[in-house]
């Protein structure tokens, strides 16, 4: 063996715990070699030295203070048996609150479900937009410069109608294309289109929407305190819906009936302002059973049936704000005729309602709808 | 009140049954055993106190987890030896933020007294310093081996090495503390 080798092992050698023979060859080996023996001198001296290390004995009291620590563990509860036990008592606590939750989730679901229908529909928002060149190719009627652009939730309201809904909207879609092909001539474009026209139409909804954050729009707002406002397409106003509304014999209030109704604080001044009653519902339907066909009028049953279970809030009053531009106002007023009894129907800003007319600003309508 | 005489694998499972007084045995037997190795490889009296706790209150913890397969004291020194590397790490990354302390010139000027009890303090607190100045995993092997003598065997099953590391590890501490003490045992030398 040389040194190297020796080396390696001089460690195990000073220690003893080496087999004999091996011990035996490094001792030889050591003896004779001064460097590996000064090497393992210093080696053993070092082992010596930490041995030689005194036990040092450990405060008084550690095992006490140990102990103390021992039983305050044992007595805070882990987060396990903080949650579960007594298992007899936590367990059907916590079954309970499950299923109380559950039923809870499912509860609010189903309600908010309807509540949203109904919010989308309150929230009555159509845009009154210039047509782009890309709208013009597509409108239904060129006679109407007005497009009534449904937003989002108008379109998704669409999505999910009831049946009921459904036939409301036939209704008014049918009531605007009477009227306008009594006023003008429509052409053939403004007819109920063919299945062809109408994937066209669908497709054009969805250029148009598409498009919609580059044009400019005018946003016609009615605001409603209260009723459901069911708005269709082709409304030129916005009114059909509204005008729904005052067919409506009673009124349900909404949720956000509070929130909703202006305060007079903030009400804004009126260019106009309408005081209408709403007809009764048997003279409602026989004018409509003179002006619509059968269709529309089995639409019309359908549509006033949930009203009727309603509960009466004849009493009640509403506000419905709109605004118009200045050179449809007869139009409007012609259509609120139409629906209701106007009673009385004050200018209080002509000033206004003449600086409108040069500026090209809407008008802003308030009519206050008082039951029959 | 559990007797003094049972043995670590009886109160062990005392303890798992819920019996925390025979952890009492357990402290008392193994106090000055876990202290000493805590205090050698922390080179601090206070420290080791605090970490020697810990360890007790760690064993007591996972001492449902414990199964038997090594010896209770085996199982100790492991969970002594990782708190101990732990707060010396935390240690020495605080020791390099702060001003370097010159170990050895500080030895060297401490307080006189009687020569021989001088000597072998000065002795003791440079080999205290040296091991300090190691690997920790080197001093641990050191410690286990020559100061607590732990079998080979033991020191591989508590670190978790087969027994030829533990001796090629041991090997190489010892030469690295020999390193580091190599100007006392010459100036010793020469005294001499």
């Amino acid at each position: 063996m040389n040194c190297d080798e020796i080396q390696t092992r001089l460690s195990e050698y000073v220690e003893k715990s080496l087999d004999a023979i091996s011990a035996k060859g490094i001792e030889l080996h050591v003896l004779s070699c001064s460097r590996c023996r000064v090497e393992a001198e210093s080696l053993a001296e070092c082992m010596q030295q930490v041995a030689g290390l005194p036990m040092v004995d450990p405060p008084l009291g550690f095992v006490q203070r140990v102990m103390a620590h021992v039983r305050d563990i044992d007595k805070t509860p882990t987060l396990w048996e903080r949650l579960f036990f007594p298992l007899r008592v936590k367990i059907p606590l916590q079954a309970t609150a499950v299923v109380l939750v559950g039923a809870l989730a499912i509860v609010l679901f189903q309600k908010e479900e309807p509540f949203n229908t109904q919010e989308s529909s309150e929230r009555g928002v159509a845009t009154i937009a210039s047509p782009t060149p890309s709208e013009k190719k597509n409108e239904p009627s060129k006679d109407s410069p007005i497009v009534v652009e449904p937003s989002a939730r108008d379109e998704k309201t669409s999505q999910s109608v009831t049946p009921t809904t459904e036939s409301a909207k036939q209704f008014s879609q049918q009531n605007q294309f009477n009227k306008a092909a009594a006023a003008t001539p429509a052409p053939a474009k403004a007819q109920p289109a063919p299945p062809a026209a109408t994937q066209l139409a669908d497709e054009t909804r969805q250029e148009d929407k598409k498009e919609a954050p580059r044009r400019a729009a005018i946003p016609a707002q009615e605001v409603s305190t209260s009723g459901e406002v069911q708005r269709s397409r082709g409304d030129a106003f916005g009114l059909g819906a509204a005008v729904e509304a005052l067919r409506q014999p009673s009124l349900r209030p909404g949720p956000f009936l509070v929130e909703r109704s202006l305060s007079p604080l903030s009400e804004p001044s009126a260019d106009v302002e309408f005081v209408v009653r709403r007809r009764l519902r048997e003279r409602r339907e026989q004018k409509d059973a003179a002006s619509f066909d059968a269709v529309s009028q089995n639409a019309e049953a359908k549509r006033t049936s949930p009203a009727s279970a309603a509960p009466k809030t004849s009493s009640l009053t509403e506000i419905r704000w709109f605004t118009v531009p200045i050179d449809h106002f007869e139009q409007f007023k012609k259509e609120l005729a139409a629906e209701a009894t106007i009673e009385s129907e004050r200018t209080p800003g002509v000033m206004e309602n003449d600086f409108a007319q040069k500026t090209g600003r809407e008008l802003l309508i308030k009519v206050n709808i008082i039951s029959p | 009140m559990v007797s003094e005489s049972i043995s670590d694998a009886d109160c062990v499972r005392r303890i798992q049954h819920g019996e925390a007084d025979a952890f009492e045995v357990l402290v008392r037997r193994h106090e000055k055993t876990i202290f000493n190795l805590v205090y050698r490889m922390l080179g601090d009296y206070d420290d080791a106190i605090e970490v020697s706790q810990e360890v007790f209150l760690s064993a007591y913890r996972a001492i449902g987890q414990f199964r038997g397969d090594a010896n209770f004291s085996t199982w100790l020194y492991r969970i002594a030896l990782n708190h101990a590397t732990t707060r010396r790490r935390s240690n020495n990354s605080r020791q390099h933020r702060t001003a370097p302390i010159g170990d050895m010139e500080l030895i060297r000027d401490s307080q006189p007294g009687p020569a021989e009890t001088l000597e072998k303090k000065e002795m003791q607190e440079r080999v205290q310093l040296a091991l300090n100045k190691l690997a920790p995993e080197d001093a641990a092997v050191i410690l286990l081996r020559d100061l607590q003598d732990v079998p080979y065997d033991e020191v591989a099953r508590l670190l978790e090495i087969p027994v030829g590391t533990v001796k090629s590890r041991l090997h190489r501490a010892r030469q690295a503390l020999k390193s580091l003490l190599a100007t006392y045992f010459y100036a010793g030398r020469k005294a001499i």
